[in-house]
């Protein structure tokens, strides 16, 4: 992966399949979001300065912060690859078990791959801890308090929020339903080291996560989880997110039935990089706000 | 469903293997002088290894940014090793932004203090942009307010309400 933060704004799809699902899940989080594929166009509209010798300072000194890797900001965007790719793995053994209930000759694969919701309840939880991980990466521990830090998440910006929401519409209510806090910290506190240790995305991130053992790790995730339930469940209900509504339009972006809404989650997961994408936007945008502020 | 899942599967496959391909149509690189310049800083401050100059510890300075600022409230966006960064909300809506910056390892920054003319609480006040205003703390320091409402006159005297006393005992 580049460390050119031009280079690496540049390398964003204009137009595929992740940036067709985001238009398409806009709606949540209206005038939040925009597919900003250019470090000039991105220094422009973090910083609202038009005058050229302003935006080619901000955009230099901002290339300066993320091409030193003790800043922290590749790292972030490291994590969030990770994230996606990991996904990917997830995504295949889920269909790959929903295969095997509908298939014959695939029956074999049931017995290798673990329940379908346990498995998107730890990954859910995983991604919400590795967005927090990647947080922190990318504005450090700001503040004195636990409060300071909540403070600074609920504030953080447009595409933030935008990856919360697809997080929230993708990995959680059309796999876990309308109670999928719930569900996501029953499951982390319930699931066995061997569950957490069949997911692809674990084994990915586990590296990234405090903690010596997986047991320890286990652990992290849940106060994660937990400390991060009321900020979750308030922006859902401020937007007024509801199950249904994310139900319906995700059947407009994609075909499937009713009763098989886990196969358009695996089918979203296996074809997306919403965590990367947006990411790496989150990722830009700080180093230019950054930049804009110390130059 | 019988048969969807296989084909579904194969779209999905498809559907993923044409989103890793990579953006085209791009322009050429703009600030590719920049990256230049950036790598080669870099490679000095490596070669100075330990000698290289140490920023001061971000916590150190989240004491000198007062909680409010004409009735906004301060939430802290960013703690870095040099660098802190507090929005102040008022009624919901953005009042301004006060960053501190350790400049020790940042001279271009400094730069714009030479044609400074005019002075808060004794330090030299410079503006960037259209909408920050800045002064600089023992030639090392930089306390700065953005604002997309507040004029120049309104951000200096903001500046003076930040504990500079505290930010040149540092």
């Amino acid at each position: 992966m580049t460390n050119n933060l031009e280079e690496l704004l540049s390398s964003l799809p204009e137009s595929n399949m992740t940036v067709r699902l985001l238009n398409f899940l806009d709606y949540l989080v209206p005038g939040e979001w925009n597919n900003i594929t250019s470090l000039h166009l991105a220094v422009r509209e973090a910083t609202g300065e038009t005058d050229e010798d302003v935006i080619g300072a901000v955009a230099g000194r901002a290339i300066e912060l993320y091409m030193d890797e003790d800043t922290g900001y590749q790292g972030a965007v490291r994590l969030y690859s990770m994230v996606d790719s990991a996904s990917t793995f997830a995504g295949f053994t889920s269909m790959a078990a929903k295969l095997g209930e509908d298939v014959e000759w695939l029956g074999f694969l049931e017995s290798v791959t673990p329940k379908l919701e346990t498995t998107q309840a730890i990954d859910a939880g995983l991604k919400l801890a590795c967005e927090l991980g990647a947080f922190c990466m990318t504005n450090g521990l700001p503040g004195d308090s636990i409060g300071d830090f909540m403070g600074a998440v609920a504030s953080s910006a447009k595409e933030d929020k935008m990856r919360l929401a697809a997080w929230i519409a993708c990995d959680c209510f059309l796999p876990l339903g309308p109670d999928f806090m719930l569900k996501i910290i029953e499951t982390t506190e319930r699931a066995s080291e061997s569950d957490f240790m069949q997911s692809g995305l674990f084994q990915r991130v586990a590296s990234f996560l405090p903690g010596g053992g997986v047991d320890e790790k286990k652990q992290l995730i849940g106060e994660n989880v937990r400390a991060a339930e009321g900020y979750v469940n308030g922006f859902v209900a401020e937007r007024g997110l509801s199950h249904e509504g994310v139900l319906s339009r995700v059947k407009e972006f994609i075909d499937v039935n009713e009763d098989r809404l886990d196969y358009a989650s695996a089918i979203l997961d296996m074809s997306t990089n919403v965590f990367l994408h947006t990411g790496t936007q989150s990722v830009a945008r700080r180093c230019i706000t950054r930049a804009y502020g110390e130059i | 469903m019988k048969t969807r899942p296989l084909a579904l599967a194969a779209a999905a496959t498809l559907a993923f293997a044409l989103s890793l391909l990579p953006g085209c149509s791009k322009d050429k690189p703009q600030f590719a002088d920049a990256a230049a310049q950036a790598e080669k800083k870099l490679e000095e401050k490596k070669a100075l290894g330990d000698n290289a100059p140490k920023e001061v510890e971000g916590k150190k300075l989240n004491a000198f940014f007062p909680e409010t600022l004409e009735g906004g409230k301060r939430t802290f966006t960013t703690e870095k090793p040099g660098y802190v960064e507090a929005k102040y909300q008022k009624d919901g809506a953005d009042l301004c932004t006060v960053t501190i910056a350790d400049l020790v390892d940042n001279a271009d920054s400094k730069d714009k203090y030479a044609k400074s003319t005019e002075k808060v609480a004794g330090y030299p006040v410079t503006t960037f942009g259209k909408k920050q205003s800045m002064l600089l703390v023992k030639d090392r320091y930089q306390v700065k307010i953005i604002s997309d409402t507040l004029t120049h006159d309104q951000r200096k005297a903001l500046l003076e309400k930040v504990d500079l006393k505290g930010v040149a005992g540092l």
